[in-house]
C-alpha cells in the first residue's frame, strides 16, 4: 500500500498524473508545463504535431492553405483549453479529436456554401452525398514521375469525393497508420464501425481507382 | 453447398486482409485461400496497391512561417480578450460616468431655469402682481400716458376721482395705505427692482404712474405722507407753459431720503406745475 510521508508528496501526487512523472517530454507533460504558462513546451507540441494535423486536414479538406489556418485553429485551441485538459487518453488522440471536428466542420461549411469543385459533383445512388464527377485519365505520360504525381493527385481527388465519415477513417487508417483502437476513440464511434466505414471507403476508391489498379 | 462454404470463408478471409495492416504478414491460411481463389488474390493486389497509393500521400508539411503565425495568433487572441475584458471594465465606468454626467447637466439645467428671470418660485408674485398693469393693458403713447397723469394730478387737486380708466393703482386702498406693506418689508423694494433688473431694463416710466391724491397724503397732523409702495416708480409730469407746448418732465423714482424732503414740503408736485423746480 502507498503511503504518502511528505506534503509534497501529497501534493505532487494529487496534481500531477504518474504518466508525467515518468517521462517528462511525454505529451503529458507538456502539455502541464503548457497549463502553468509554459510557452516552451508549448512550442515543442506545435513542432511534434503541425505536420500531422496540418497534412491530415489537407487530406480531409484537399485545401491546403484552409489545413494550414485550420491546424492553428487546433493548437488554439489546444492552447485555450490547457487547463481543461484530462490525460485520459493519449494527447494525440485529444488533438486529433479537435482536428477531425474543426475539418469536418469546414466540410459541412462548405457544402452549405456549395463550395465544391468546378469540375462539378453528382449525386450518388443513394442521393446522399454529392460526388465529384472524376474520370480517370487514361492518356499516356511519358515521365514515371510524372505518373506518380497523377496518381497522388487522383487518389487525393478521389478521397476527397469521399463522404466525410468514411473519409476520416480512411486518412488516419491508410495516410496516418492509426491504429483502429485510436480512430475510433478519436471519432468516438466503436471499433466495428469504424472498420465498417474503411471498408466502406476503400470500396468506394477501389471503384474510383480501377483505372490504376 | 460447397459455393456458399467457399464464398463465406472467402468474404471471412476478404475482412482479415481489409483488417490487417499494410506491413503485417498474413497468416498461412490466408496465403493458402489465396493460392486456391483467384479473385481473394485479385483482391488482395488491388487492396495492396491501393493502400500504397493511399500511403503514398505521405505527411504534407506545415509552412516555415507556421510557429510565428501561431504565436501572433495567440498573441492578438491574448489582447482581444484582455481588450474585451478592458472594454467590459470600460463600459460600466463609462456608464457610470455617463449617468453622472446626465444628473450634473439635469441638474445644471435646473439651476439654471429656477434662475432665469421671471422663473423664481419666490419672486415672480412680487414681479408679476408689479408688472401687471403693463401686461394686461394696453400700453399708451407716452405723451397720452402723461396727459392722463397731468389730468389726474390736475383732478386729484380738485378732489375729483380718478377715471375708470386709469390703471387700478397696486398697493393702494382707498386709505392710501399699502397692501403690500408686509411683503416689502425693508429690502422689499431692493427685491422688486432687483426682479425688475433681471427682466431687463423695465421702464417704469412706460407704465402709468400712481395716482397720490393729495387729500391722501396729508396726514392728521397736517403733514404729506407719501407712500412707500410708490417709490420705485418714476413720476412724469406733463406741464403746459401755456404756448400750446406740452413739455413732459419725468421725476425719478423716490428715495425714502427724498420722501423725508417730501414730507417736509406738503404738495411738491403742485408747487412744480408752473415749471419753479
Amino acid at each position: 500500500m502507498d503511503t504518502i510521508s511528505t506534503i509534497s508528496d501529497f501534493t505532487f501526487a494529487a496534481a500531477v498524473r504518474p504518466e508525467v512523472v515518468a517521462d517528462p517530454a511525454s505529451d503529458h507533460a507538456l502539455i502541464e508545463a503548457t497549463r502553468i504558462g509554459d510557452e516552451d513546451a508549448f512550442a515543442e507540441l506545435v513542432s511534434r504535431y503541425r505536420n500531422q494535423i496540418t497534412s491530415y486536414i489537407y487530406r480531409m479538406t484537399n485545401d491546403y492553405d484552409g489545413a494550414v489556418d485550420l491546424a492553428q485553429e487546433t493548437f488554439v485551441r489546444v492552447y485555450r483549453a490547457a487547463d481543461r485538459y484530462q490525460t485520459t487518453y493519449a494527447f494525440s488522440t485529444y488533438i486529433y479529436r479537435i482536428a477531425t471536428n474543426l475539418a469536418i466542420s469546414e466540410l459541412r461549411k462548405r457544402k452549405r456554401r456549395r463550395l465544391v469543385s468546378l469540375t462539378g459533383f453528382f449525386q450518388s445512388k443513394d442521393g446522399a452525398e454529392p460526388q465529384e464527377f472524376n474520370p480517370p485519365d487514361n492518356r499516356p505520360l511519358a515521365d514515371v514521375e510524372m505518373v506518380d504525381a497523377e496518381r497522388r493527385g487522383a487518389v487525393q481527388r478521389a478521397i476527397a469525393t469521399l463522404p466525410e465519415k468514411y473519409r476520416a477513417p480512411l486518412i488516419l487508417r491508410d495516410v496516418e497508420g492509426r491504429s483502429y483502437d485510436e480512430i475510433s476513440r478519436i471519432l468516438q464511434t466503436s471499433e466495428g464501425t469504424v472498420k465498417s466505414r474503411i471498408s466502406r471507403a476503400r470500396g468506394f476508391l477501389r471503384e474510383k481507382m480501377t483505372a490504376y489498379l | 453447398m460447397k459455393t456458399f462454404e467457399r464464398s463465406k470463408g472467402c468474404r471471412n478471409i476478404r475482412r482479415e486482409i481489409e483488417e490487417a495492416g499494410q506491413d503485417e504478414a498474413l497468416s498461412p491460411a490466408i496465403n493458402a485461400h489465396m493460392k486456391s481463389c483467384g479473385e481473394c488474390e485479385t483482391f488482395f493486389d488491388q487492396q495492396f496497391k491501393l493502400r500504397a497509393m493511399v500511403a503514398s500521400l505521405g505527411i504534407v508539411t506545415a509552412p516555415n512561417d507556421f510557429e510565428f503565425r501561431l504565436r501572433a495568433r495567440l498573441v492578438g487572441e491574448k489582447r482581444g480578450a484582455s481588450k474585451a475584458s478592458a472594454t467590459g471594465k470600460f463600459s460600466f465606468s463609462l456608464r457610470a460616468a455617463a449617468l453622472a454626467s446626465v444628473v450634473l447637466l439635469v441638474g445644471f439645467g435646473m439651476l439654471a431655469i429656477g434662475l432665469r428671470p421671471g422663473t423664481d418660485g419666490s419672486l415672480p408674485v412680487v414681479a408679476q402682481s408689479d408688472a401687471k398693469p403693463s401686461v394686461e393693458q394696453p400700453v399708451a403713447p407716452e405723451s397720452k400716458v402723461a396727459e392722463e397723469v397731468a389730468e389726474n394730478v390736475v383732478e386729484n387737486n380738485g378732489n375729483r376721482p380718478a377715471p375708470a380708466s386709469a390703471p387700478p393703482v397696486s398697493g393702494l386702498n382707498t386709505h392710501g395705505t399699502s397692501q403690500r406693506v408686509g411683503h416689502r418689508n425693508g429690502s422689499g423694494g431692493a427685491r422688486l427692482a432687483t426682479a425688475g433688473n433681471r427682466s431687463g431694463s423695465r421702464d417704469m416710466g412706460k407704465s402709468s404712474a400712481k395716482v397720490v391724491r393729495i387729500n391722501e397724503l396729508v396726514a392728521s397732523d397736517g403733514h404729506t405722507v407719501f407712500p412707500i409702495d410708490a417709490a420705485p416708480q418714476s413720476v412724469k409730469v406733463s406741464l403746459d407753459n401755456g404756448r400750446g407746448t406740452p413739455k413732459t418732465i419725468s421725476v425719478p423714482g423716490v428715495s425714502f431720503g427724498s420722501q423725508r424732503t417730501l414730507s417736509q414740503n406738503p404738495t411738491p408736485l403742485v408747487a412744480s406745475s408752473r415749471g419753479a423746480w
